[in-house]
C-alpha cells in the first residue's frame, strides 16, 4: 500500500511500529488506554467476588473472626511478600524500558 | 455541498483482502479485522442454526396441550439450551463481532483495530467457549434455564451446569476483549478530520455497547464461577442451608444480564440509524441526541436490574426505585425511535431490502419497548411475571430488534463485504416473510401470557392451544424465511453480480474504497472534511432515477 499521509518518515520507520498505526505516539497511546481498560475489567471481575465476601462478612462477623484464627501467619506473610516484590520488579522493568539506555549506566 | 455523484471512487483493483493471500493458514492466523469478522460470521451462523433447531423443538412440543413430543426433563434442557446458545453465542457477538469488527476501522478511516492480535484471540476464545458448551450439551445437557437460578443450579440440578458455566465463562472474555479493542480503536485510531461528531452513529452505538461489555461481562464471569465453585466445593455462597443467599445470585446475574440486553440491541440501533439516514437520503434528525441516547442507555441500563426481581423478597422501596429507573431507560430508546421517524418525514425513501428490515425494526422494537413498560410497572409485573407475556416481550426486542437489524445490516454491507450483490427480489421477499412469520409467532404469546400461560412448561391447559398453534405456524414461516437469505447469500458469493465500490451511492467512508476493500482498507489514509450523512440537497443533485434503478445498473 502506498503511504502518502505518513507525517514524518523517520518516525514512521521505527522498527517497533506496527503496520496499522501512523506513528509511535499513536501506538503508545493505544497501548496505554488498552491497559487501563483491562484494569477496569479486572476491578469489575474481582468486585463481584468482593461483594459476596463483604456481604457475608457483615452477616456473619463471628464466623469470620473465629475462622481467621486458623490462618497461618508465616504462609500469609510470605505470600504477601512475594506479591509485593513481583509488583516492584514489574514496575522497575517498565520504568527502565521507558528511559533511554544511556541514562541507565 | 458537493453532489454525491462526484465522489472520487478508487479504480477497481484485483487485489483485495479476500484474495491477498490464500490457504487455510492465512485465514486461521489472520490479523485482518475483515477476515476475523468473516470467521465470526461463519461461527455465529452455525450457533444460530443450532439454537434455531432447539426453538423448533420447543414449538413442536407446544403444538398440543399434552406433553407428548418431549419428556418434561428433555423439554427443560431444550429451552435452556435454546436460550444459552442464542443469547451467549449468537445475539451478544452477532452485530459487534461481525459488522462492528468489519466496519468500525473502515468507518473511522483506520487500517485495522488497535489490537489485531487480541481481535484474533477473541475469536479463538469464543470458539473454545463454544466447544466447551457444545460438549456440555452433547454429554447430557443442562436444565436450569439460561438464567442458572440458585439454589436449583447449585444444589438440585443433575445436569452439566459446571461445564456449561465454564463455556459461558470462557466466552465472556471474548466479548470483553472485543469491547476493549473497540473503545481503544475509537479513541485513538480515527483518521485526520474524523472528529467525534463526524462519526457515523453506528460507531457511537458500538462505543456504548463496548462500555457495557467491559463493565458488565466480568461480573457474569465471576458469578458463574461462584456457581461452579459452590457445586464443586460445596461452599454455601448461594445455598440458604449453609447460610448463603440465593437472591444474591439474582442480583449478580442481572447486574450483567439486564445490560446484556443493551449489548444485544444497541449495535442494532446503530445499524438502524445508518439504514434510516442512508435509505431516506437525509441527514439524521437530531444527530447528537441519537448519539448521546446510546450512552444514556449504557449508563441507565446498569441501574435497572432489580426489575427482574419484583417477585422476590426485594425491598418494596428498592422495587419502586427500580421501577422508576426502568421507565426512565425507555426515554433514550424513545428518543431514537422519534428521531428515526422524524428523519423519514419528507425524505426520499427507497424500499430496498435493508430498509424493509429497518422499517420492520422500528415497529417491532416499539412493540417490544412498550410491553417492557408493562413489565416495569410493579403491579402489572406481578400478574405477568414468568408468563409467555415476558417471553413475547423479550423476543420482540431480541429477534424483532437485534435480528432484524443484523439481517438488515448484513444485506446493506454485503456488497462491501463480499464484492457481490445479493438478489434484491429474493431479499425483499424474505424480509416480508420473516416479518409476517415473526409477528405470527410472538403476537399470540402476548395474549396467552396475559391470560396466564406460564413459561417453561411442556404441557398446558387446552384453552391455550389456539395461541400455541398460531405461534408454531408462525415459527415455521419464520424458519422458512430465514432459510432464503442463508441460501442466496451463499449463492451470491459465487454467482452474484460484481458490486462496484459504492453500489448504494452513499457518502460514508466505508463506501469510498473498493469492494471488497484492500487489506489496509484505503489506498491512502483518508482526510475527513465532511459530516456523517452529508447528502447534497435535492436541487443540487442531478436526478438520476431511483436508488433502485442505480442498483440495477450496477
Amino acid at each position: 500500500m502506498i503511504e502518502s499521509h505518513a507525517a514524518t518518515p523517520e518516525i514512521h520507520g521505527h522498527p517497533a511500529l506496527q503496520h496499522h498505526f501512523e506513528n509511535m505516539e499513536q501506538q503508545r497511546e493505544a497501548g496505554t488506554l488498552g491497559m487501563w481498560i483491562f484494569l477496569v475489567t479486572e476491578i469489575m471481575f474481582f468486585g463481584g467476588m468482593f461483594l459476596a465476601y463483604t456481604l457475608y462478612r457483615t452477616l456473619y462477623p463471628e464466623a469470620f473472626a473465629s475462622a481467621s484464627n486458623h490462618l497461618d501467619i508465616t504462609l500469609g506473610a510470605v505470600n504477601t511478600g512475594v506479591l509485593i516484590l513481583s509488583s516492584f520488579t514489574m514496575a522497575m522493568a517498565v520504568y527502565f524500558t521507558q528511559i533511554p539506555a544511556s541514562a541507565v549506566s | 455541498m458537493r453532489p454525491i455523484e462526484s465522489f472520487e471512487l478508487p479504480s477497481p483493483s484485483k487485489v483485495n483482502y479476500l484474495n491477498a493471500t490464500y490457504g487455510l493458514k492465512s485465514w486461521l492466523l489472520t490479523k485482518d479485522h475483515k477476515r476475523i469478522a468473516l470467521l465470526y460470521l461463519g461461527s455465529i451462523t452455525f450457533f444460530f442454526f443450532v439454537g434455531g433447531i432447539y426453538a423448533l423443538m420447543i414449538r413442536l412440543e407446544l403444538l398440543t396441550p399434552q406433553g407428548d413430543f418431549l419428556a418434561s426433563t428433555t423439554y427443560n434442557k431444550v429451552f435452556t439450551q435454546h436460550g444459552i446458545i442464542m443469547v451467549f453465542f449468537f445475539l451478544i457477538p452477532s452485530i459487534p463481532a461481525t459488522l462492528g469488527n468489519f466496519l468500525i476501522p473502515m468507518m473511522i478511516g483506520a487500517k485495522d483495530l488497535a489490537f489485531p492480535r487480541i481481535n484474533l484471540l477473541s475469536w479463538y476464545i469464543y470458539l473454545l467457549g463454544g466447544i466447551v458448551t457444545i460438549y456440555a450439551l452433547l454429554a447430557g445437557g443442562v436444565d436450569t434455564g439460561w438464567t442458572f437460578y440458585t439454589p436449583f443450579s447449585t444444589t438440585f440440578s443433575n445436569s452439566y451446569v459446571v461445564a456449561t458455566g465454564l463455556g459461558i465463562f470462557i466466552n465472556g472474555f471474548s466479548s470483553i476483549l472485543t469491547g476493549l479493542n473497540f473503545i481503544v480503536t475509537i479513541h485513538t485510531m480515527r483518521a485526520p478530520g474524523m472528529t467525534w461528531f463526524r462519526m457515523p452513529l453506528f460507531i457511537w452505538s458500538h462505543y456504548a455497547t463496548s462500555l457495557i461489555m467491559i463493565l458488565g461481562t466480568p461480573v457474569i464471569a465471576i458469578t458463574v464461577l461462584l456457581v461452579a465453585f459452590e457445586r464443586v466445593a460445596g461452599v454455601g455462597i448461594f445455598n440458604p442451608k449453609l447460610g448463603g443467599d440465593p437472591i444474591l445470585f439474582q442480583h449478580m446475574f442481572w447486574f450483567y444480564s439486564h445490560p446484556a440486553v443493551y449489548i444485544m440491541v444497541l449495535p442494532g440501533m446503530g445499524v438502524i440509524s445508518e439504514l434510516i439516514a442512508n435509505f431516506s437520503r437525509k441527514n439524521i434528525f437530531g444527530y447528537s441526541f441519537v448519539a448521546f441516547s446510546s450512552l444514556a442507555i449504557a449508563v441507565f441500563g446498569f441501574l435497572v436490574w432489580g426489575h427482574h426481581m419484583f417477585v422476590t423478597p426485594q425491598s418494596v422501596y428498592a422495587g419502586m426505585i427500580f421501577s422508576f429507573l426502568s421507565f426512565a431507560v425507555a426515554i433514550p430508546s424513545a428518543i431514537k425511535v422519534f428521531n428515526w421517524t422524524a428523519t423519514l418525514y419528507k425524505s426520499s425513501i427507497s424500499y430496498d431490502t435493508p430498509m424493509l428490515y429497518a422499517l420492520g425494526f422500528i415497529g417491532l422494537f416499539t412493540i417490544g419497548g412498550m410491553t417492557g413498560l408493562f413489565l416495569a410497572a410493579l403491579a402489572v409485573d406481578v400478574h405477568v411475571s414468568d408468563t409467555y407475556f415476558v417471553v413475547a416481550h423479550f423476543h420482540y426486542i431480541m429477534v424483532g430488534g437485534t435480528l432484524m437489524a443484523y439481517l438488515g445490516g448484513l444485506h446493506y454491507w454485503w456488497p462491501k463485504i463480499t464484492g457481490r450483490l445479493y438478489p434484491e427480489g429474493w431479499g425483499r421477499f424474505s424480509a416480508l416473510v420473516i416479518f409476517v412469520g415473526f409477528n405470527l409467532t410472538f403476537l399470540p404469546q402476548f395474549v396467552a401470557g396475559y391470560l396466564g400461560m406460564p413459561r417453561r412448561y411442556h404441557a398446558y391447559p387446552p384453552e391455550f392451544q389456539v395461541f400455541n398453534v398460531l405461534s408454531t405456524a408462525g415459527a415455521s414461516i419464520l424458519g422458512f424465511g430465514m432459510l432464503i437469505p442463508a441460501i442466496y447469500f451463499v449463492w451470491s458469493m459465487r454467482y452474484g453480480r460484481h458490486a462496484e465500490a459504492n453500489p448504494w451511492h452513499l457518502p460514508g467512508l466505508e463506501w469510498r474504497t473498493q469492494s471488497p476493500p484492500p487489506t489496509e482498507n484505503f489506498e491512502t489514509t483518508p482526510i475527513v472534511t465532511w459530516d456523517a450523512y452529508e447528502f447534497a440537497p435535492p436541487e443540487e443533485t442531478e436526478v438520476v432515477g431511483t436508488l433502485r434503478g442505480e442498483y440495477d445498473r450496477a
